[in-house]
């Protein structure tokens, strides 16, 4: 059972391609592999704090105000993230700059507050924001590197092609963020096809 | 227990815990992420300035109070000597506030260098007081003469073409002397505070 939970999030339900949620910071921020690996992290650190931290207050949460704690919880441990980063980790900070603190209304983190951690146990909890999170994570970071190798010619900031090299200019900006999503998509109901059709 | 007291009562005990653990996480935090911004977005300019500095300007920072507003100075130390002191100031450009670091000789007063930290001026045009042969020309300016443009009865040459901007790098230096003059009377003290640190 804590297996499936914590596989769920990556592949049967794997947040930006199944679920389409958060789709801000994934068509905002993977334009380079660092900034969706930094987002990714950065997200499933919330995510597992606050869906932990929900399902020990779950006995105590008074059911008509849930939402309004769950955006408190969710949003100190969003202010504790940007925090850290600025601290430690600068660059990083600065690369993702305003969308650190837009995770607070990153539905998946709201959707599996409401959705999973007030009505199970925390270790179920636990795991299902642990593969959910990866689940982004993994997402952001593959279309990062796509997007990065096809509109930049880098990876992670290191020039991989000669000088005569012409990116695609258009893979770096939003609609190649689009076009990439809808790729995964196309991939992904395709096997479920094949797996369908098999069985 | 009435329905809406125990409503409130945990609405207000999670909002304040997290109050509580937001401002504790703040006060821990907060001094090491004014060195980083003052590394990653400022610290590129005040090594420019203080390029001959065997210290770490950045740490080497003390915040004085000059006719109620608080100026950070940055010391360039070689061989335990401050030989250069550094300050921020900024002056409205062409397309926003630019910021300079100005540094200045201890002694003499003497402007020793001075580097763009923050500016949005038009790329290409405005953007060129960013480049060497314009910012050395404050190089060696004397306390005496306030840095101005040519065309503004001064002694420094302006950029073609950019003439606000190179005004709002002037008139920044500028500050930077006038406030530096203010300083200067305190700065061995603020220079003794820091050696006994």
């Amino acid at each position: 059972m804590l297996i499936n939970d914590f596989t769920r999030g990556l592949w049967e339900q794997i947040p930006p391609f199944r679920l389409v949620l958060g789709l801000c910071p994934t068509l905002a921020v993977t334009s380079t592999v660092t900034g969706g690996a930094g987002m990714g992290i950065a997200t499933t650190f919330v995510l597992v704090c606050s869906n932990v931290l929900i399902s020990v207050l779950r006995p105590v949460i008074h059911p008509k105000v849930r939402i309004a704690v769950f955006i408190v919880i969710i949003a100190t441990f969003v202010v504790f993230v940007e925090m850290a980063t600025q601290a430690w980790a600068y660059p990083v900070y600065q690369l993702l700059g305003i969308f650190i603190p837009l995770i607070v209304v990153n539905c998946i983190i709201l959707g599996r507050a409401e959705a999973f951690a007030s009505k199970h146990t925390v270790v179920r909890s636990f795991f299902d924001g642990l593969g959910m999170g990866m689940g982004f994570t993994l997402s952001l970071a593959v279309i990062g590197l796509l997007r990065e190798l096809l509109g930049s010619g880098t990876i992670a900031g290191r020039a991989l092609f000669g000088p005569s090299f012409l990116p695609c200019t258009l893979m770096a900006k939003a609609p190649g963020a689009f076009i990439t999503i809808g790729c995964f998509l196309a991939i992904m109901n395709g096997i479920d096809e094949r797996k369908r059709s098999i069985k | 227990m009435n329905d809406a007291v125990k409503m409130f009562i945990v609405l207000a005990g999670v909002t304040t815990t997290c109050g509580l653990l937001l401002a504790g996480a703040h006060d821990l935090t907060r001094e090491r992420i004014v060195t980083q911004q003052l590394r990653y977005i400022k610290g590129p300019a005040i090594r420019t300035v203080l390029s001959d500095a065997t210290n770490d300007p950045l740490l080497d920072r003390r915040v004085v109070a000059v006719s109620g507003k608080e100026v950070t100075l940055f010391f360039g130390k070689k061989g335990g000597r401050v030989t250069s002191i550094a300050l921020e100031t900024a002056a409205q450009g062409y397309a926003g506030p630019v910021h300079i670091i100005s540094g200045f000789d201890p002694e003499s007063g003497t402007c020793t260098a001075i580097a763009v930290a923050l500016s949005q001026e038009t790329p290409g045009i405005g953007s060129r007081i960013t480049g060497d042969a314009f910012t050395g020309s404050f190089t060696g300016l004397d306390p005496a003469t306030a840095a101005a443009l040519r065309k503004d009865g001064g002694t420094i040459d302006g950029v073609g073409g950019a003439t606000v901007s190179s005004r709002a790098v002037c008139s920044a230096v500028a500050a930077a002397q006038k406030l530096f003059k203010e300083i200067r009377p305190s700065i061995s003290e603020v220079e003794r505070e820091n050696a006994h640190q």
